[in-house]
Protein backbone atom coordinates (compact mmCIF):
# COMPACT_ATOMS: atom_id res chain seq x y z
CA UNK A 1 0.00 0.00 0.00
CA UNK A 2 1.28 3.35 -0.97
CA UNK A 3 1.44 5.88 1.76
CA UNK A 4 0.63 9.92 0.51
CA UNK A 5 3.55 11.74 2.15
CA UNK A 6 2.60 14.94 0.08
CA UNK A 7 0.14 17.50 2.03
CA UNK A 8 -1.35 20.38 1.34
CA UNK A 9 0.38 22.31 4.03
CA UNK A 10 3.03 25.15 3.83
CA UNK A 11 5.47 24.98 5.78
CA UNK A 12 6.03 22.05 8.10
CA UNK A 13 6.91 23.54 10.87
CA UNK A 14 3.52 25.87 10.93
CA UNK A 15 1.37 23.17 10.23
CA UNK A 16 -0.76 23.01 13.54
CA UNK A 17 -0.79 27.14 14.09
CA UNK A 18 -2.11 27.68 10.54
CA UNK A 19 -4.84 24.46 11.03
CA UNK A 20 -5.99 26.26 14.25
CA UNK A 21 -6.29 29.84 12.45
CA UNK A 22 -8.00 27.91 9.39
CA UNK A 23 -10.14 25.72 11.97
CA UNK A 24 -11.18 28.41 14.33
CA UNK A 25 -12.08 30.74 11.67
CA UNK A 26 -14.30 28.30 10.03
CA UNK A 27 -16.09 27.91 13.18
CA UNK A 28 -16.09 31.25 14.77
CA UNK A 29 -19.54 31.40 15.97
CA UNK A 30 -18.54 28.76 18.36
CA UNK A 31 -14.96 28.61 19.22
CA UNK A 32 -11.61 31.45 19.26
CA UNK A 33 -7.89 30.94 19.69
CA UNK A 34 -6.64 32.78 23.18
CA UNK A 35 -3.58 34.38 23.31
CA UNK A 36 -1.94 30.90 24.60
CA UNK A 37 -2.40 29.45 21.30
CA UNK A 38 -5.74 27.37 23.54
CA UNK A 39 -9.11 27.01 21.42
CA UNK A 40 -11.39 28.50 23.61
CA UNK A 41 -15.50 28.62 23.50
CA UNK A 42 -16.29 31.75 22.08
CA UNK A 43 -19.02 32.51 24.78
CA UNK A 44 -17.39 31.49 28.08
CA UNK A 45 -19.61 28.95 30.27
CA UNK A 46 -21.17 30.75 33.06
CA UNK A 47 -19.28 31.57 36.22
CA UNK A 48 -19.68 29.24 38.72
CA UNK A 49 -20.00 26.18 36.67
CA UNK A 50 -16.97 23.18 36.54
CA UNK A 51 -14.73 23.72 33.64
CA UNK A 52 -13.64 20.94 31.72
CA UNK A 53 -10.09 21.17 29.96
CA UNK A 54 -7.95 18.28 28.08
CA UNK A 55 -4.46 18.97 26.41
CA UNK A 56 -3.64 16.67 23.37
CA UNK A 57 -0.86 16.13 20.09
CA UNK A 58 -2.86 17.95 17.01
CA UNK A 59 -2.98 15.22 14.15
CA UNK A 60 -5.93 13.63 15.58
CA UNK A 61 -8.47 16.10 14.51
CA UNK A 62 -11.86 16.87 15.36
CA UNK A 63 -10.20 15.67 18.32
CA UNK A 64 -10.32 17.80 20.52
CA UNK A 65 -10.20 21.06 18.71
CA UNK A 66 -13.73 20.66 17.27
CA UNK A 67 -15.18 19.46 20.93
CA UNK A 68 -14.87 22.87 22.67
CA UNK A 69 -17.95 24.83 23.01
CA UNK A 70 -21.23 24.49 25.40
CA UNK A 71 -22.02 20.88 26.65
CA UNK A 72 -18.53 19.91 25.85
CA UNK A 73 -15.30 21.52 27.26
CA UNK A 74 -13.86 24.98 28.00
CA UNK A 75 -10.65 24.75 26.82
CA UNK A 76 -8.40 22.53 24.49
CA UNK A 77 -4.44 22.73 24.42
CA UNK A 78 -3.46 21.77 21.24
CA UNK A 79 -0.10 20.28 21.28
CA UNK A 80 2.57 19.98 18.42
CA UNK A 81 2.20 17.13 15.81
CA UNK A 82 1.19 13.74 17.65
CA UNK A 83 2.83 15.43 21.10
CA UNK A 84 0.91 16.41 24.37
CA UNK A 85 1.18 20.13 24.85
CA UNK A 86 4.43 21.17 27.82
CA UNK A 87 2.92 21.92 31.23
CA UNK A 88 3.23 25.26 30.78
CA UNK A 89 0.42 25.18 27.91
CA UNK A 90 -1.47 22.93 29.90
CA UNK A 91 -1.15 25.07 33.22
CA UNK A 92 -2.70 28.21 30.91
CA UNK A 93 -5.50 25.94 29.42
CA UNK A 94 -6.39 25.29 33.44
CA UNK A 95 -6.39 28.86 34.08
CA UNK A 96 -8.62 29.70 31.03
CA UNK A 97 -11.42 27.00 31.86
CA UNK A 98 -11.48 27.72 35.58
CA UNK A 99 -15.09 29.86 36.20
CA UNK A 100 -14.74 29.73 39.91
CA UNK A 101 -16.15 26.22 40.70
CA UNK A 102 -12.88 24.33 39.82
CA UNK A 103 -11.49 22.64 36.74
CA UNK A 104 -11.34 19.07 35.71
CA UNK A 105 -8.34 18.28 33.65
CA UNK A 106 -9.04 15.39 31.85
CA UNK A 107 -6.60 13.15 30.16
CA UNK A 108 -6.30 10.31 27.81
CA UNK A 109 -3.81 8.21 28.88
CA UNK A 110 -0.34 8.12 27.51
CA UNK A 111 2.95 8.39 29.00
CA UNK A 112 3.28 12.00 27.74
CA UNK A 113 -0.39 13.36 27.85
CA UNK A 114 -0.34 12.27 31.97
CA UNK A 115 3.50 13.47 32.65
CA UNK A 116 3.16 16.46 31.50
CA UNK A 117 -0.81 16.80 32.89
CA UNK A 118 0.90 15.66 36.59
CA UNK A 119 3.58 18.74 36.13
CA UNK A 120 0.75 21.68 35.26
CA UNK A 121 -1.48 20.21 37.64
CA UNK A 122 1.26 20.93 40.19
CA UNK A 123 1.29 24.61 38.89
CA UNK A 124 -2.02 25.56 38.77
CA UNK A 125 -2.35 23.96 42.56
CA UNK A 126 0.62 26.29 43.55
CA UNK A 127 -1.65 29.60 41.59
CA UNK A 128 -4.36 28.57 44.25
CA UNK A 129 -6.69 27.28 41.40
CA UNK A 130 -9.38 24.35 42.47
CA UNK A 131 -8.24 21.33 40.02
CA UNK A 132 -8.05 17.81 39.62
CA UNK A 133 -7.11 15.21 37.17
CA UNK A 134 -8.89 12.38 36.24
CA UNK A 135 -7.23 9.83 34.10
CA UNK A 136 -9.00 8.07 31.30
CA UNK A 137 -8.53 4.65 29.23
CA UNK A 138 -10.58 2.41 27.41
CA UNK A 139 -8.07 0.39 24.88
CA UNK A 140 -8.38 -3.12 25.50
CA UNK A 141 -5.41 -4.25 23.03
CA UNK A 142 -3.21 -2.05 25.30
CA UNK A 143 -3.39 -4.03 28.58
CA UNK A 144 -5.15 -7.21 29.33
CA UNK A 145 -8.33 -7.07 31.41
CA UNK A 146 -7.61 -6.76 35.36
CA UNK A 147 -4.99 -4.01 34.43
CA UNK A 148 -6.84 -1.49 33.04
CA UNK A 149 -5.47 1.26 34.26
CA UNK A 150 -2.42 0.96 32.29
CA UNK A 151 -4.87 1.02 29.35
CA UNK A 152 -4.01 3.97 26.59
CA UNK A 153 -6.94 6.26 25.96
CA UNK A 154 -9.11 6.41 22.85
CA UNK A 155 -11.86 7.14 20.73
CA UNK A 156 -14.53 5.53 23.23
CA UNK A 157 -13.28 8.62 25.71
CA UNK A 158 -16.35 10.72 23.72
CA UNK A 159 -18.58 9.32 25.65
CA UNK A 160 -17.27 10.67 28.90
CA UNK A 161 -17.02 13.89 27.31
CA UNK A 162 -19.99 14.05 26.29
CA UNK A 163 -21.54 12.74 29.42
CA UNK A 164 -19.40 14.67 31.78
CA UNK A 165 -19.42 17.87 29.40
CA UNK A 166 -22.98 18.10 29.89
CA UNK A 167 -23.25 17.27 33.46
CA UNK A 168 -20.70 20.11 34.29
CA UNK A 169 -22.83 22.18 32.24
CA UNK A 170 -25.26 21.54 34.87
CA UNK A 171 -23.87 22.87 37.35
CA UNK A 172 -22.40 19.87 39.42
CA UNK A 173 -19.69 20.12 41.72
CA UNK A 174 -15.76 18.98 40.65
CA UNK A 175 -16.27 15.52 42.95
CA UNK A 176 -19.26 15.20 41.13
CA UNK A 177 -17.38 15.80 37.53
CA UNK A 178 -14.86 13.49 38.37
CA UNK A 179 -16.61 10.40 39.69
CA UNK A 180 -18.69 10.77 36.41
CA UNK A 181 -15.96 10.48 34.45
CA UNK A 182 -14.46 7.87 35.87
CA UNK A 183 -17.59 5.80 35.89
CA UNK A 184 -18.38 6.43 32.21
CA UNK A 185 -14.58 5.19 31.75
CA UNK A 186 -15.17 2.08 33.73
CA UNK A 187 -17.88 1.53 31.28
CA UNK A 188 -16.54 2.08 27.78
CA UNK A 189 -14.07 -0.23 25.35
CA UNK A 190 -12.15 0.47 22.62
CA UNK A 191 -10.45 -1.89 19.52
CA UNK A 192 -8.81 -0.22 16.81
CA UNK A 193 -7.94 -1.55 13.53
CA UNK A 194 -6.33 -0.13 10.43
CA UNK A 195 -4.95 -1.03 7.15
CA UNK A 196 -1.36 0.26 6.70
CA UNK A 197 0.07 3.61 7.84
CA UNK A 198 0.22 6.82 7.24
CA UNK A 199 2.65 9.58 6.63
CA UNK A 200 3.93 11.89 10.00
CA UNK A 201 2.31 15.72 8.50
CA UNK A 202 5.80 16.84 9.30
CA UNK A 203 8.49 14.56 8.33
CA UNK A 204 6.92 12.93 5.99
CA UNK A 205 7.96 9.62 7.04
CA UNK A 206 5.50 6.48 7.33
CA UNK A 207 4.54 6.28 11.56
CA UNK A 208 5.47 2.95 12.79
CA UNK A 209 6.50 0.18 10.95
CA UNK A 210 3.01 -1.17 9.45
CA UNK A 211 3.17 -0.19 6.26
CA UNK A 212 1.20 -3.38 5.03
CA UNK A 213 -1.78 -4.16 2.69
CA UNK A 214 -3.38 -5.74 5.43
CA UNK A 215 -5.89 -5.17 8.57
CA UNK A 216 -4.21 -4.68 11.60
CA UNK A 217 -6.39 -4.67 15.18
CA UNK A 218 -5.20 -3.01 18.14
CA UNK A 219 -3.64 -0.17 16.19
CA UNK A 220 -3.01 2.80 18.54
CA UNK A 221 -3.73 6.50 17.62
CA UNK A 222 0.07 6.62 16.82
CA UNK A 223 -0.17 3.27 14.21
CA UNK A 224 1.91 1.27 16.90
CA UNK A 225 1.49 -2.37 16.10
CA UNK A 226 -1.15 -4.87 17.19
CA UNK A 227 -2.53 -8.35 15.52
CA UNK A 228 -2.96 -9.09 11.75
CA UNK A 229 -5.77 -10.05 10.26
CA UNK A 230 -6.14 -12.68 7.52
CA UNK A 231 -6.39 -11.35 4.22
CA UNK A 232 -9.72 -12.66 3.52
CA UNK A 233 -11.53 -11.56 6.57
CA UNK A 234 -14.69 -10.21 5.91
CA UNK A 235 -16.54 -7.09 7.56
CA UNK A 236 -18.75 -9.20 9.27
CA UNK A 237 -16.25 -11.62 10.38
CA UNK A 238 -13.89 -8.15 11.64
CA UNK A 239 -16.63 -6.50 13.19
CA UNK A 240 -18.10 -9.87 15.37
CA UNK A 241 -14.81 -10.52 16.27
CA UNK A 242 -14.17 -6.56 17.57
CA UNK A 243 -17.73 -6.47 18.85
CA UNK A 244 -17.70 -9.61 20.74
CA UNK A 245 -13.70 -9.13 21.95
CA UNK A 246 -15.54 -5.85 23.47
CA UNK A 247 -18.55 -7.18 24.97
CA UNK A 248 -16.78 -9.93 26.75
CA UNK A 249 -13.95 -7.67 28.18
CA UNK A 250 -16.80 -5.09 29.26
CA UNK A 251 -18.90 -8.35 30.58
CA UNK A 252 -21.63 -7.09 28.37
CA UNK A 253 -24.75 -9.41 28.25
CA UNK A 254 -28.53 -9.80 27.32
CA UNK A 255 -30.55 -6.96 28.49
CA UNK A 256 -27.25 -4.40 28.98
CA UNK A 257 -27.68 -0.87 26.88
CA UNK A 258 -24.95 0.17 25.49
CA UNK A 259 -23.97 3.42 23.54
CA UNK A 260 -21.32 2.38 20.02
CA UNK A 261 -19.24 4.59 18.42
CA UNK A 262 -17.38 3.65 14.95
CA UNK A 263 -15.04 6.51 14.60
CA UNK A 264 -13.13 6.97 11.02
CA UNK A 265 -9.83 7.36 11.54
CA UNK A 266 -9.58 9.30 8.57
CA UNK A 267 -9.39 7.53 5.39
CA UNK A 268 -12.61 4.80 5.77
CA UNK A 269 -15.18 5.04 3.35
CA UNK A 270 -18.65 5.68 4.48
CA UNK A 271 -19.75 2.97 2.66
CA UNK A 272 -16.92 0.40 4.79
CA UNK A 273 -17.60 2.10 7.98
CA UNK A 274 -22.01 1.19 7.51
CA UNK A 275 -20.41 -2.36 6.44
CA UNK A 276 -18.87 -3.18 9.30
CA UNK A 277 -21.63 -1.34 11.58
CA UNK A 278 -24.18 -3.58 10.27
CA UNK A 279 -21.99 -6.66 11.31
CA UNK A 280 -21.44 -4.53 14.92
CA UNK A 281 -25.08 -4.14 15.53
CA UNK A 282 -26.22 -7.87 14.13
CA UNK A 283 -23.50 -9.21 16.76
CA UNK A 284 -25.30 -7.04 19.52
CA UNK A 285 -28.06 -8.34 18.85
CA UNK A 286 -27.14 -12.13 18.67
CA UNK A 287 -25.40 -11.54 22.21
CA UNK A 288 -28.72 -9.79 23.59
CA UNK A 289 -28.01 -6.55 24.35
CA UNK A 290 -29.26 -3.49 23.13
CA UNK A 291 -27.02 -0.75 21.26
CA UNK A 292 -29.41 2.09 22.10
CA UNK A 293 -27.69 5.03 20.75
CA UNK A 294 -24.81 5.35 18.12
CA UNK A 295 -22.14 7.58 16.65
CA UNK A 296 -20.82 6.70 13.49
CA UNK A 297 -18.46 9.14 11.49
CA UNK A 298 -15.16 11.15 12.14
CA UNK A 299 -14.34 11.49 15.93
CA UNK A 300 -10.59 11.22 16.53
CA UNK A 301 -8.26 10.45 13.58
CA UNK A 302 -4.66 9.72 12.65
CA UNK A 303 -4.32 11.76 9.71
CA UNK A 304 -5.27 9.76 6.22
CA UNK A 305 -5.04 6.32 8.58
CA UNK A 306 -7.62 3.87 6.73
CA UNK A 307 -9.31 2.34 10.07
CA UNK A 308 -11.42 2.99 12.67
CA UNK A 309 -12.21 2.77 15.95
CA UNK A 310 -15.08 0.55 17.61
CA UNK A 311 -16.50 1.41 21.03
CA UNK A 312 -19.03 0.45 23.29
CA UNK A 313 -19.85 2.09 26.60
CA UNK A 314 -23.01 0.33 28.76
CA UNK A 315 -25.39 3.32 29.13
CA UNK A 316 -27.72 3.93 32.17
CA UNK A 317 -31.03 5.87 32.59
CA UNK A 318 -29.21 8.84 34.37
CA UNK A 319 -25.93 8.73 32.16
CA UNK A 320 -28.42 8.41 28.62
CA UNK A 321 -29.84 11.83 29.97
CA UNK A 322 -26.61 13.37 29.88
CA UNK A 323 -25.94 11.65 26.37
CA UNK A 324 -29.04 13.47 24.91
CA UNK A 325 -28.31 16.53 26.83
CA UNK A 326 -27.50 19.47 23.98
CA UNK A 327 -24.14 20.59 23.22
CA UNK A 328 -22.42 22.51 20.65
CA UNK A 329 -19.16 21.89 18.91
CA UNK A 330 -17.58 22.81 15.77
CA UNK A 331 -17.61 18.90 14.92
CA UNK A 332 -20.32 17.60 17.59
CA UNK A 333 -23.81 19.05 17.67
CA UNK A 334 -25.98 17.50 20.15
CA UNK A 335 -29.90 19.38 19.33
CA UNK A 336 -32.32 19.31 22.67
CA UNK A 337 -34.68 16.90 22.37
CA UNK A 338 -36.64 15.26 25.12
CA UNK A 339 -34.98 13.11 27.57
CA UNK A 340 -35.89 9.03 27.30
CA UNK A 341 -35.42 6.20 29.39
CA UNK A 342 -32.69 3.81 28.01
CA UNK A 343 -35.65 1.30 27.79
CA UNK A 344 -37.77 3.66 25.47
CA UNK B 1 40.40 19.45 43.51
CA UNK B 2 43.18 21.72 43.20
CA UNK B 3 43.20 25.49 42.63
CA UNK B 4 44.13 24.87 39.18
CA UNK B 5 41.67 22.80 37.71
CA UNK B 6 39.08 23.68 35.60
CA UNK B 7 35.85 24.98 36.73
CA UNK B 8 32.81 25.17 34.09
CA UNK B 9 31.39 28.18 34.24
CA UNK B 10 28.31 30.08 32.57
CA UNK B 11 30.73 30.87 29.62
CA UNK B 12 31.65 27.02 29.01
CA UNK B 13 28.36 25.93 29.70
CA UNK B 14 27.03 27.94 26.78
CA UNK B 15 29.47 26.44 24.46
CA UNK B 16 28.39 23.23 25.50
CA UNK B 17 24.52 24.01 25.02
CA UNK B 18 25.27 25.59 21.42
CA UNK B 19 27.46 21.64 20.66
CA UNK B 20 24.35 19.89 21.99
CA UNK B 21 22.00 22.01 19.54
CA UNK B 22 25.14 21.08 16.40
CA UNK B 23 25.09 17.68 17.04
CA UNK B 24 21.40 17.30 17.12
CA UNK B 25 21.32 19.23 13.61
CA UNK B 26 23.50 16.71 12.28
CA UNK B 27 21.60 13.55 14.31
CA UNK B 28 18.23 14.44 14.06
CA UNK B 29 17.56 12.25 10.80
CA UNK B 30 18.78 9.37 12.11
CA UNK B 31 17.42 9.92 15.44
CA UNK B 32 13.77 10.02 13.82
CA UNK B 33 14.87 6.98 11.82
CA UNK B 34 15.60 5.74 15.48
CA UNK B 35 12.17 6.50 16.42
CA UNK B 36 10.30 5.38 13.37
CA UNK B 37 11.50 1.59 14.51
CA UNK B 38 8.60 1.67 17.44
CA UNK B 39 7.37 5.24 17.64
CA UNK B 40 5.90 8.23 15.76
CA UNK B 41 9.97 8.80 13.77
CA UNK B 42 9.43 12.59 15.03
CA UNK B 43 11.75 12.56 17.54
CA UNK B 44 14.46 14.04 15.80
CA UNK B 45 12.49 16.96 14.42
CA UNK B 46 11.19 17.54 18.20
CA UNK B 47 14.47 17.68 19.76
CA UNK B 48 16.19 19.38 16.89
CA UNK B 49 13.15 22.70 17.47
CA UNK B 50 13.86 22.19 21.20
CA UNK B 51 17.72 22.34 21.04
CA UNK B 52 17.61 25.51 18.71
CA UNK B 53 15.37 27.00 20.92
CA UNK B 54 17.66 26.65 24.01
CA UNK B 55 20.48 27.68 22.04
CA UNK B 56 18.76 30.91 21.04
CA UNK B 57 17.68 31.44 24.38
CA UNK B 58 21.19 31.15 25.75
CA UNK B 59 22.55 33.04 23.73
CA UNK B 60 19.98 35.95 24.81
CA UNK B 61 21.26 35.73 28.30
CA UNK B 62 25.38 36.12 28.38
CA UNK B 63 25.01 37.07 32.43
CA UNK B 64 23.22 34.28 33.53
CA UNK B 65 24.60 31.04 35.75
CA UNK B 66 25.10 27.47 34.64
CA UNK B 67 22.12 26.62 36.35
CA UNK B 68 19.88 29.23 35.39
CA UNK B 69 21.12 28.24 31.66
CA UNK B 70 20.29 24.68 32.47
CA UNK B 71 16.37 25.95 33.61
CA UNK B 72 16.40 27.64 30.01
CA UNK B 73 17.54 24.59 28.22
CA UNK B 74 14.64 22.76 30.66
CA UNK B 75 11.81 25.21 29.48
CA UNK B 76 12.60 24.49 26.04
CA UNK B 77 12.55 21.08 26.05
CA UNK B 78 9.28 20.96 27.90
CA UNK B 79 7.55 22.95 25.71
CA UNK B 80 9.17 23.10 22.41
CA UNK B 81 8.93 19.27 22.04
CA UNK B 82 5.87 18.68 23.77
CA UNK B 83 4.99 14.90 24.68
CA UNK B 84 6.92 12.50 27.21
CA UNK B 85 9.94 13.44 25.34
CA UNK B 86 9.80 17.07 26.44
CA UNK B 87 8.45 16.50 29.63
CA UNK B 88 11.45 13.99 30.55
CA UNK B 89 14.35 16.29 28.92
CA UNK B 90 13.02 18.97 30.75
CA UNK B 91 12.68 17.36 33.65
CA UNK B 92 16.65 16.26 33.24
CA UNK B 93 17.50 20.00 32.98
CA UNK B 94 15.13 21.37 35.81
CA UNK B 95 16.29 18.97 38.13
CA UNK B 96 20.29 19.68 37.49
CA UNK B 97 19.41 23.43 37.27
CA UNK B 98 17.94 23.09 40.62
CA UNK B 99 21.07 21.24 42.41
CA UNK B 100 23.25 23.75 40.93
CA UNK B 101 21.13 27.33 42.14
CA UNK B 102 22.82 29.83 40.89
CA UNK B 103 26.61 29.43 41.69
CA UNK B 104 28.59 31.07 38.83
CA UNK B 105 30.72 27.49 38.42
CA UNK B 106 30.69 24.33 39.16
CA UNK B 107 33.59 21.42 40.13
CA UNK B 108 33.20 17.68 39.18
CA UNK B 109 31.46 16.48 42.18
CA UNK B 110 29.01 19.75 41.76
CA UNK B 111 28.00 18.23 37.82
CA UNK B 112 28.31 14.93 39.08
CA UNK B 113 25.27 16.21 41.61
CA UNK B 114 23.47 17.51 39.10
CA UNK B 115 23.61 14.89 36.50
CA UNK B 116 22.39 12.26 39.26
CA UNK B 117 19.78 14.85 40.18
CA UNK B 118 19.01 15.10 36.54
CA UNK B 119 18.66 11.30 36.32
CA UNK B 120 16.78 10.84 39.15
CA UNK B 121 13.82 13.29 38.09
CA UNK B 122 13.81 11.26 34.61
CA UNK B 123 13.23 8.12 36.30
CA UNK B 124 10.94 9.39 38.74
CA UNK B 125 8.77 10.84 36.03
CA UNK B 126 8.82 8.10 33.60
CA UNK B 127 8.20 5.15 35.97
CA UNK B 128 11.52 3.56 34.75
CA UNK B 129 14.48 1.87 36.38
CA UNK B 130 17.48 0.43 34.11
CA UNK B 131 16.49 -2.35 31.67
CA UNK B 132 13.23 -0.91 30.80
CA UNK B 133 14.49 0.57 27.58
CA UNK B 134 14.48 4.00 27.82
CA UNK B 135 16.40 7.25 28.55
CA UNK B 136 17.32 5.77 31.95
CA UNK B 137 19.85 3.26 30.30
CA UNK B 138 21.90 5.99 29.24
CA UNK B 139 21.38 8.31 32.41
CA UNK B 140 21.53 5.99 35.67
CA UNK B 141 25.26 4.92 34.18
CA UNK B 142 26.14 8.52 32.89
CA UNK B 143 25.29 9.41 36.75
CA UNK B 144 27.04 6.78 38.05
CA UNK B 145 30.25 7.32 35.89
CA UNK B 146 29.92 11.24 36.83
CA UNK B 147 29.97 10.40 40.80
CA UNK B 148 32.53 7.57 40.60
CA UNK B 149 35.12 10.04 38.40
CA UNK B 150 33.76 12.71 41.25
CA UNK B 151 35.36 10.81 44.00
CA UNK B 152 38.40 9.61 42.18
CA UNK B 153 38.82 13.18 42.16
CA UNK B 154 38.41 14.29 38.30
CA UNK B 155 37.65 17.78 37.06
CA UNK B 156 34.57 18.63 35.31
CA UNK B 157 36.11 17.68 32.06
CA UNK B 158 36.76 14.43 32.73
CA UNK B 159 33.49 13.53 34.99
CA UNK B 160 31.79 14.80 31.58
CA UNK B 161 33.69 12.23 29.50
CA UNK B 162 33.51 9.26 31.74
CA UNK B 163 29.39 9.93 31.55
CA UNK B 164 28.93 10.43 27.69
CA UNK B 165 31.02 6.75 27.33
CA UNK B 166 28.85 5.38 30.11
CA UNK B 167 25.71 6.67 28.13
CA UNK B 168 26.99 5.69 25.04
CA UNK B 169 27.58 2.19 26.41
CA UNK B 170 23.96 2.05 27.92
CA UNK B 171 22.68 3.44 24.78
CA UNK B 172 24.29 0.95 23.03
CA UNK B 173 22.97 -1.74 24.97
CA UNK B 174 19.15 -0.79 24.77
CA UNK B 175 19.70 -2.57 21.53
CA UNK B 176 18.67 -5.74 22.91
CA UNK B 177 16.07 -4.69 25.42
CA UNK B 178 12.72 -5.26 24.87
CA UNK B 179 10.24 -2.13 25.91
CA UNK B 180 8.74 -1.78 29.21
CA UNK B 181 7.77 1.74 29.48
CA UNK B 182 6.48 4.14 27.05
CA UNK B 183 4.83 3.91 23.57
CA UNK B 184 7.20 1.42 22.43
CA UNK B 185 6.21 -1.18 24.52
CA UNK B 186 3.28 -1.35 22.21
CA UNK B 187 5.21 -2.16 19.46
CA UNK B 188 7.89 -4.10 21.30
CA UNK B 189 8.36 -6.46 18.44
CA UNK B 190 9.23 -3.35 15.96
CA UNK B 191 11.70 -1.92 18.95
CA UNK B 192 14.04 -5.00 19.28
CA UNK B 193 17.07 -4.38 17.30
CA UNK B 194 18.11 -1.10 16.88
CA UNK B 195 18.63 1.42 19.70
CA UNK B 196 16.40 3.62 21.89
CA UNK B 197 15.93 7.21 20.64
CA UNK B 198 15.72 8.44 23.96
CA UNK B 199 19.39 6.52 25.56
CA UNK B 200 20.75 7.32 22.26
CA UNK B 201 19.58 11.19 22.50
CA UNK B 202 21.04 11.47 26.14
CA UNK B 203 24.68 10.08 24.80
CA UNK B 204 24.93 12.16 22.27
CA UNK B 205 24.03 15.49 23.84
CA UNK B 206 26.49 13.99 27.04
CA UNK B 207 28.94 13.64 24.16
CA UNK B 208 28.32 16.98 22.62
CA UNK B 209 28.81 18.26 26.23
CA UNK B 210 32.21 16.32 27.02
CA UNK B 211 33.67 16.87 23.57
CA UNK B 212 32.97 20.94 24.43
CA UNK B 213 35.27 21.05 27.02
CA UNK B 214 37.71 18.75 26.13
CA UNK B 215 37.89 21.40 23.18
CA UNK B 216 37.70 23.85 26.00
CA UNK B 217 40.45 22.29 27.72
CA UNK B 218 42.69 22.10 24.57
CA UNK B 219 42.34 25.59 24.24
CA UNK B 220 43.26 26.21 27.38
CA UNK B 221 40.54 28.54 27.37
CA UNK B 222 40.15 28.29 31.19
CA UNK B 223 42.96 26.86 32.45
CA UNK B 224 44.37 29.23 35.18
CA UNK B 225 47.79 28.53 33.87
CA UNK B 226 49.85 26.19 32.42
CA UNK B 227 49.03 23.39 34.69
CA UNK B 228 46.89 21.00 33.03
CA UNK B 229 43.80 19.59 34.35
CA UNK B 230 45.04 15.91 34.41
CA UNK B 231 47.07 16.70 38.10
CA UNK B 232 45.11 15.70 40.71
Amino acid sequence: MTVRRRRLINDPSRAVSDMLEGYVAAHRDVIRLDADGNVVRATPKDRGKVGLVIGNGSGHEPAMIGWVGPGLFDVNVPGPVFAAPGPARIATGIRAADRGAGVLLCVSHHAGDLMNARLALETARGEGIDVEMVVLYDDVSSAPKGREDERRGGAGLFFVWKIVGALAESGASLARCRAMAERVRDQTRTLTAAFGTVAHPVSGEPLASLGRDELVIGVGVHGESGRRVSEDATADEVAERMTSELAEDAGLGPGDHVCVLLSNSGAMTLMELSVVYRGVDRTLRERGIEACRSWMGTYATTQDLAGFALSVCRIDDETLRLYDAPALGAAFVRPARDPRPVTA
Amino acid sequence: MTAHELLLDAAAFRRMVTAAADAVDAEHGALSRLDAAAGDGDHGINLKRAMDAARSAVARRPEESPGVLLGVVGEACAEEMGGAAGALFGGFFAAAAEMLGDQPDMDGVTLAEALSAGAARVAALGRAAVGDRSMVDALAPAADAARAAARSGSGPADVLAAAAAAARRGADGTRDLVPRVGRARYAADHAVGSADPGATTVALILGAWADAIKEERRMGVHEADDVVAGQR
